[in-house]
């Protein structure tokens, strides 16, 4: 019929930084077969090996789109998503203000590739500290702040709602929760807004339990690196970011937490900071400002605190390039 | 219901629980010998279960006995390739551990995936030592061989790699042996469509991939393929489906070769191999499988000569 369906339909993801998040996104990615993905990294040969890896799977797992590994930011272009994973671990002994400067510096040089070669892209925020790293992109790229989101929400709400289901022995995807706040120490779970087959938690758990997983659920992160000693979460932290990747890829409107650009909503003024979203094809395509009881509007406050300081110290080292 | 235990939770045996814990094929446990790390990884597998609707639990274990009492066992324990190492030399890290594995399984009733590389030496070994029945023991070898090369040739023909079978049999090494006669997409062989010389380009791909990715020292070994091809044959034996694949057993007779094992296309069932295929191999591809056997045979007996005895 003289048309190519591929080139008018095909959808991109780009995956910025093929470590283990990185490279499991991608994974996730090919696997909802909705787009083809394109996996970036500064270190030689290792995101196409990665790439050519995950391919060779394809006749098992299904995969129907193509899987990209290259060292060149120019093969981002045209992305409708770009999702920025990359940056370095925090190493033993290593100052935190060295390790951000670094990841600053990352995203910074992301943010400038992604503004020339994927000006209509939606950008999504993995590589942490992420309330900051989503600013750092914002402002390299310029783009409009509804498409610039962090991932925090879906991660800290995913291990709230398995801690929950594996207390109860129930179905981990019967669980509903809401996680919102900085992602780390300050985030806010809410119990009020959290069921399992919208049972309230609360009727199903008494109020210590509930205390207990809230706190097992904040520092989630710090136990997986408890039991790993040398490495970190992927896993799940991948799942999350590709999950809202396929949200914009299908303007599926999916209703989830995720660390937003705030302009007055929830009362707060520039930072960014995790609230439910509606997230589309546009990215940030509502905020929901739920209403929060007195405590838990005090919690989401000192987390907007924690971000506000975290901003203060990225404007101390901004050298903006 | 039965239960997968894994032996091993470096990248190749965390992805075998992570593509079980993706397909729903079972309740899943994995044991590593360093403190805490396979309950790190199924920790972080399951909590995007709520995401991704998991149905089965997935727990990390530092006792291996956890993993003796289940159904189907993967090893995927011992150190991966590196590019300075030699599948020989390889052999030699690994086989302590295989070999202490073995005098623990030999009682285990069910069925041995074994993921560890040298595949066919170590299945070799690991079925006489373990005295477990051959069809008990199996390796992944050229099941991820197989699924390279459909890969590639439904790249090359632009198809979905669903429709494409392609067949490797022999020594999961650089000297494994495509059939391309068996090679076909959507029933038609590929050498109608694929001229011969492309062809073999496309099998000499098949047989660099996993050189080619273990090249890159920052990617470190292949471990998606591998830990797919493993997840293949334990669905096939955990849902007792029949499902043909080219897997590494011990040989009972097959071409005249005994007690070295190689890969066959074995038809895969609760048993484990059901039966394994014979099919029609010309001289060359005869003497291909005649010279893998060989080279097998030579590995594991000298390891037999000084391994005795300690």
């Amino acid at each position: 019929m003289g048309i190519d369906r591929r080139e008018n339909m095909a959808k991109k993801v780009a995956v910025i930084g093929a470590g283990n998040v990185g490279a499991t996104c991608a994974y996730f990615v090919a696997k909802s077969n909705i787009a083809d993905v394109t996996l970036v990294d500064v270190v030689e040969g290792m995101p196409q090996a990665k790439a050519d890896d995950f391919s060779h799977t394809a006749p098992s797992t299904g995969f129907a789109r193509t899987v990209a590994g290259t060292n060149d930011y120019a093969e981002i272009a045209g992305a409708d998503v770009v999702v920025h994973t990359a940056g370095i671990p925090r190493k033993p002994g290593m100052d935190r203000m060295d390790l951000l400067k670094t990841n600053v510096g990352i995203a910074q040089t992301a943010g400038k590739n992604i503004a020339h070669y994927a000006p209509n892209a939606v950008v999504i925020a993995v590589a942490n500290p992420l309330d900051i790293i989503s600013m750092v992109l914002l402002r390299e790229t310029q783009f409009p702040s509804r498409r610039v989101v962090g991932m925090a929400g879906i991660l800290d709400s995913t291990r709230f709602q398995y801690f929950i289901a594996e207390k109860l022995g129930v179905l981990p995807a019967d669980v509903q929760a809401m996680v919102l706040g900085g992602h780390g120490d300050s985030m806010v779970p809410l119990p009020s807004y959290t069921s399992v087959a919208g049972v309230p938690v609360k009727e199903l758990l008494d109020k210590a339990t509930i205390e207990q997983l809230i706190e097992r659920t904040r520092k989630g992160g710090g136990e997986i690196v408890s039991y790993l000693k040398t490495g970190s979460a992927f896993y799940a932290p991948a799942a999350s970011a590709a999950r809202m990747a396929e949200a914009v890829v299908t303007g599926r409107k999916r209703y989830c937490p995720a660390s937003a650009y705030l302009d007055g909503e929830f009362g707060y003024q520039g930072i960014y900071l995790g609230v439910p979203i509606v997230l589309g094809s546009g990215g940030v395509e509502r905020i929901i400002e739920l209403p929060l009881s007195q405590q838990e509007k005090a919690d989401l406050d000192t987390s907007a605190e924690h971000v506000r300081d975290g901003v203060k110290t990225l404007d101390s080292i901004d050298t903006s390039g | 219901m039965k239960q997968v235990g894994i032996v091993g939770a470096g990248d190749i045996g965390a992805n075998v629980a992570f593509f079980l814990a993706e397909r729903n094929v079972a309740p899943v446990v994995v044991y590593d010998e360093t403190e805490g790390l396979s309950t790190g990884k199924a920790l972080d597998i399951m909590e995007l279960a709520p995401l991704s609707g998991y149905r089965y639990p997935l727990q990390g274990s530092d006792s291996l006995e956890d993993v003796l009492g289940t159904d189907v066992i993967v090893i995927a324990a011992g150190a991966p390739r590196t590019s300075d190492l030699s599948r020989r030399e390889l052999l030699e890290q690994n086989l302590p551990e295989v070999e202490q594995l073995a005098s623990s399984l030999r009682d285990f009733q069910g069925v041995v995936v074994v993921a560890t590389e040298p595949v066919d030496p170590l299945v070799t070994i690991l079925a006489r030592m373990a005295q477990l029945p051959p069809n008990r023991v199996i390796g992944v070898g050229c099941a991820v061989d197989s699924l390279r090369l459909r890969s590639l040739l439904a790249t090359e023909l632009d198809t979905a790699s669903e429709d494409v079978n392609a067949l490797v049999i022999g020594r999961h090494d650089a000297d494994l042996i495509p059939l391309p006669q068996y090679c076909r997409a959507g029933g038609v062989p590929v050498s109608s469509f694929i001229p011969e010389s492309r062809l073999k380009e496309i099998v000499d791909e098949t047989r660099q991939a996993g050189t080619d990715i273990l090249r890159d020292e920052a990617a470190g070994s292949a471990f998606y393929a591998p830990a797919t091809a493993a997840v293949d044959i334990v669905e096939a034996i955990v849902r007792d489906t029949g499902r043909v694949l080219p897997v590494t057993t011990a040989l009972q007779g097959q071409y005249g070769l005994h007690g070295v094992a190689l890969s066959l296309p074995a038809v895969l069932g609760a048993e484990g191999v059901r039966r394994l295929f014979e099919l029609q191999l010309d001289r060359d591809e005869r003497r291909r499988l005649d010279h893998a056997a060989e080279t097998v045979r030579r590995m594991t007996v000298e390891r037999k000569g000084r391994g005795h005895g300690h």
